[in-house]
């Protein structure tokens, strides 16, 4: 005979288990929930790292749980039995591809060039750019990126990437703040850094209910995963964007510095020494990207919207000789694309301006591999 | 509707629940329905819009009452009382303006004091005299019976809804240019009209009970119902309205189990088909066919759980409120043919479709001894032609009405014919419930493309489409 349901008891026991899970046991398992996934098996990995503004066009979210994050990219399936090298390229939204298709992006383009190493073996690229500008950022990916293991990294900077203000400022650091605050004990970085630590979570934000807003994203992201089955696309691409401006301003401050006020302590220089000990026998190549050189109007005092020449011009000398000093691998790409080829911002090119730079990082890239065997 | 309105009508029904089971409980549903039916409605950019459309509403619903009831019960002091407090609501809303200055209670869209004032006098008047008049013959019941039909007509056309959008902008000193279809909303007009029209061609057929304004009112704007149905009769809501809940704690249970169901079906199920649906946004962006096929079961599922999550939560809230408002669906899919699918999607639509176009329509066209088929046929198509028109008179809409009722006389057909080659009922179950599966599929197959129609904008998107699937 069917037991009578008593609504108190089932009222309580509800209220308990919801207790339990909400409490205790979503509290202990932590981000590492980000790690079961449906990607890699139920549907393909994406190209690059989830991110975007307008998800139901793009069928693709931000979301700041790098479990997750990596667990739905093509870089998490991998078989280490196989001969292949691994070269994960990160850097900012030119890396990631603002404006591009996957298959145009700089690790689209390499990989479709099908480069072989040593052995015939083939090297493919992985997209592990995020779209803001912070080194620290890059450092946290870095860092992630090393249980995947890669053969080599490819680390694509610009100077707007440098400034101490700028590193701890991206969604993606301040969301993961216990891993940016081991990093700054493990690399020493807070004398590059300054005190400044995004703010750690609470036992409260660890609960259910402060990890709301993460578990709906993640569930999120499961759910796009269809789409992005389906349609291959990742990305909102505007019928029309606003051109990177040419006509600049007679600005000639960055960041507040004026001419000669830049020092090398202002910029996080140390955060590129952190990666190369945080890679340790993984070789890292570092590169400064190509940006927008305009000619047109004050276009005597700043390359651009971001960069005034003199900083700029500083800039490259100090990355330079701090390469040199720390023995890095680096490789100034600054000027290779012309002026037409950029698009909505003086970082980012349209594919003939990222195929400019794959093709000069094709030597470099197997110099290093080959150097490394 | 969000989680938060959803909650909030659970919190009220509850409290009214409790409340209206010992005191005023017709009254006190039908006052807080109109509240509702003022809270509820959209805001758009068409000034006053969302203070004029819940006035309009109730205005045609006491116009509708007074059509179809008696003279002896428009004349009992209670309509005076359920007027008085009907227009101390609307005035009470309309002083919002002045009262909450500060849109503490969300709403502020009051036309002005004359304007208010305006409109209250003349229902006071309008409603002071027709209650006195004797409204002898058919006329009025008809009268209201073609504004209904009239209102719907232009509700569900878009290039008239944009019209009267012009008129409204210019009636409101806002610029006729920027008319769009999409602003001119009249919360549960829909569902409101059918309600009426239905209590229209019950007093027509002498069918139609005694009702009190105050019920009528309570019925027709019954909150939990006003957004998604179902479309219940009035007599199913009078009985529970009259008597007072007896079983409070065991409605509460089953009530709350309901909404449960329902809010998970809607929030959970629903909307996360909702990312992967077929739209029109992304009709044609799937790379393989497969993709196409995903995205179009992907909403075959998806409107029948948003659907019936909506209806699940409707029946919960009101019987928080001890009113049992009947089913709207009964595992549509799972049904053998397209007949039964009917009979079991949308029950209380299909129900009303029946009782007041169907079967009039075929006893009209037996008394002109038609051939069957004929008569199957004009039935048929011409009722699942309204369906479609009910969601909007498009020629997409038209053609899924066509695609069901052209579907319906073909499966009739069907079964008439293979009936003569199958064993009798119960001699070969293996075979009836192979045949019934195989009916499933094709029957849940057929519902799937007719809803291609449905859901993308124009003819030849859902034809683009539907190439794309092949």
């Amino acid at each position: 005979m069917k037991e009578k349901i008593n609504p108190l008891r089932l009222l309580l026991k509800t209220t308990l288990a919801i207790a339990l899970v909400a409490f205790i046991l979503v509290p202990l398992i932590g981000d590492s929930i980000g790690k079961v996934s449906l990607y890699n098996t139920f549907f393909p990995g994406r190209s690059r790292l989830p991110y975007s503004d307008y998800p139901e066009q793009a069928y693709n979210l931000s979301l700041y749980n790098l479990e997750a994050m990596f667990a739905s990219h093509q870089v998490s399936k991998h078989n280490p039995q196989t001969s292949a090298y691994r070269v994960f390229i990160l850097g900012d939204s030119s890396v990631w591809g603002t404006l591009l298709e996957p298959a145009d992006t700089i690790a689209g383009q390499l990989d479709r060039l099908e480069l072989t190493g040593p052995g015939e073996a083939p090297v493919h690229f992985y997209n592990l750019g995020y779209p803001t500008l912070s080194l620290t950022k890059d450092l946290l990916l870095l860092d992630k990126a090393l249980d995947y293991d890669p053969d080599l990294i490819i680390w694509m900077i610009t100077l707007e990437s440098f400034p101490a203000d700028k590193q701890l400022t991206s969604p993606l650091v301040e969301n993961n703040s216990a891993a940016i605050s081991r990093l700054i004990a493990a690399y020493h970085l807070e004398p590059v850094l300054g005190s400044g630590r995004p703010q750690e979570r609470s036992y409260w934000e660890r609960t259910l209910f402060g990890q709301r807003r993460n578990l709906a994203d993640i569930f999120r992201l499961q759910l796009y995963g269809v789409m992005w089955a389906i349609t291959g696309i990742d990305q909102y691409y505007p019928p029309d964007y606003e051109k990177a401006a040419r006509d600049l301003t007679e600005d000639k401050s960055y960041h507040g510095w004026n001419p000669g006020e830049m020092t090398e302590d202002d910029l996080t220089l140390g955060v590129l020494l952190a990666g190369k000990q945080a890679a340790d026998e993984v070789p890292i190549l570092i590169v400064n990207e190509p940006i927008l050189i305009s000619e047109g109007l004050n276009s005597d005092i700043r390359y651009n919207f971001y960069y005034p020449r003199w900083a700029y011009d500083q800039y490259r000398q100090m990355v330079n000789e701090f390469s040199q000093a720390h023995d890095l691998n680096y490789l100034d790409t600054w000027d290779i694309v012309p002026e037409s080829y950029f698009t909505n911002t003086a970082i980012h090119t349209n594919p003939a301006g990222v195929r400019i730079l794959a093709e000069s990082l094709i030597d470099p890239v197997l110099e290093v591999i080959q150097l490394e065997k | 509707m969000s989680v938060q309105t959803i909650l909030m009508l659970i919190a009220l029904s509850l409290a009214l629940g409790l409340l209206a089971s010992k005191w005023q409980r017709t009254n006190l549903l039908m006052v807080a329905s109109i509240i509702l039916l003022y809270w509820l409605q959209p805001e758009t950019s068409l000034r006053y819009l969302g203070f004029w459309m819940p006035a309009f509403s109730i205005s045609l619903i006491i116009l509708a009452w007074m059509a179809t009831t008696p003279a002896v019960i428009r004349k009992q002091p209670q309509t005076t009382r359920t007027i008085a407090i009907v227009i101390t609501l609307i005035g009470l809303m309309g002083a919002l303006k002045y009262l909450d200055p500060d849109q503490l209670l969300g709403f502020n869209r009051s036309p002005g004091f004359l304007s208010v004032l305006l409109f209250l006098s003349a229902i006071g008047f309008i409603s002071f005299v027709w209650s006195r008049c004797q409204l002898k013959g058919e006329v009025w019941p008809w009268a209201v019976f073609a504004i209904l039909l009239g209102l719907f007509i232009v509700l569900k056309t878009p290039q008239l809804t944009r019209k009267a959008s012009e008129v409204w902008r210019f009636l409101a000193g806002q610029s006729p240019a920027l008319a769009s279809a999409a602003e001119f909303q009249w919360l549960g007009y829909s569902y409101i009209a059918f309600r009426l029209l239905h209590t229209v061609r019950d007093r027509q057929a002498g069918r139609l009970p005694e009702i009190a304004l105050n019920e009528y009112l309570a019925y027709v704007v019954f909150f939990p119902s006003l957004l998604a149905g179902p479309i219940a009769r009035v007599t199913q809501v009078l009985d529970d309205l009259k008597q007072p809940g007896k079983q409070l704690p065991d409605d509460i249970f089953r009530g709350s189990q309901r909404i449960v169901t329902g809010l998970f079906k809607k929030f959970v199920l629903a909307d996360s088909l909702a990312v992967f649906a077929l739209s029109s946004q992304n009709a044609l962006q799937p790379i393989a066919r497969s993709g196409s096929w995903i995205l179009l079961y992907a909403y075959s599922l998806q409107i029948y759980l948003d659907f019936s999550g909506y209806t699940d939560i409707a029946i919960g809230l009101a019987r928080l409120l001890s009113i049992q408002l009947p089913e709207n669906f009964n595992h549509p899919y799972l049904k053998p043919n397209l007949t039964q699918f009917w009979n079991n999607w949308h029950m209380t639509l299909t129900n009303w479709f029946r009782a007041y176009f169907f079967n009039p329509l075929s006893r009209g066209l037996r008394k002109k001894k038609l051939p069957a088929v004929l008569i199957l046929l004009v039935t048929q198509v011409s009722t699942m032609v309204l369906v479609g028109l009910w969601h909007g008179i498009t020629p997409a809409f038209t053609i899924w009405g066509l695609w069901h009722g052209l579907g319906l006389l073909i499966q009739n057909r069907w079964s008439s014919w293979i009936k003569k080659y199958l064993p009798p009922s119960g001699q070969r179950p293996g075979l009836q419930k192979a045949l019934d599966a195989l009916g499933m599929i094709v029957t849940f197959h057929y519902v799937t493309l007719g809803w291609v129609w449905f859901v993308l904008p124009t003819p030849s998107a859902a034809w683009n489409f539907l190439q794309q699937l092949i």
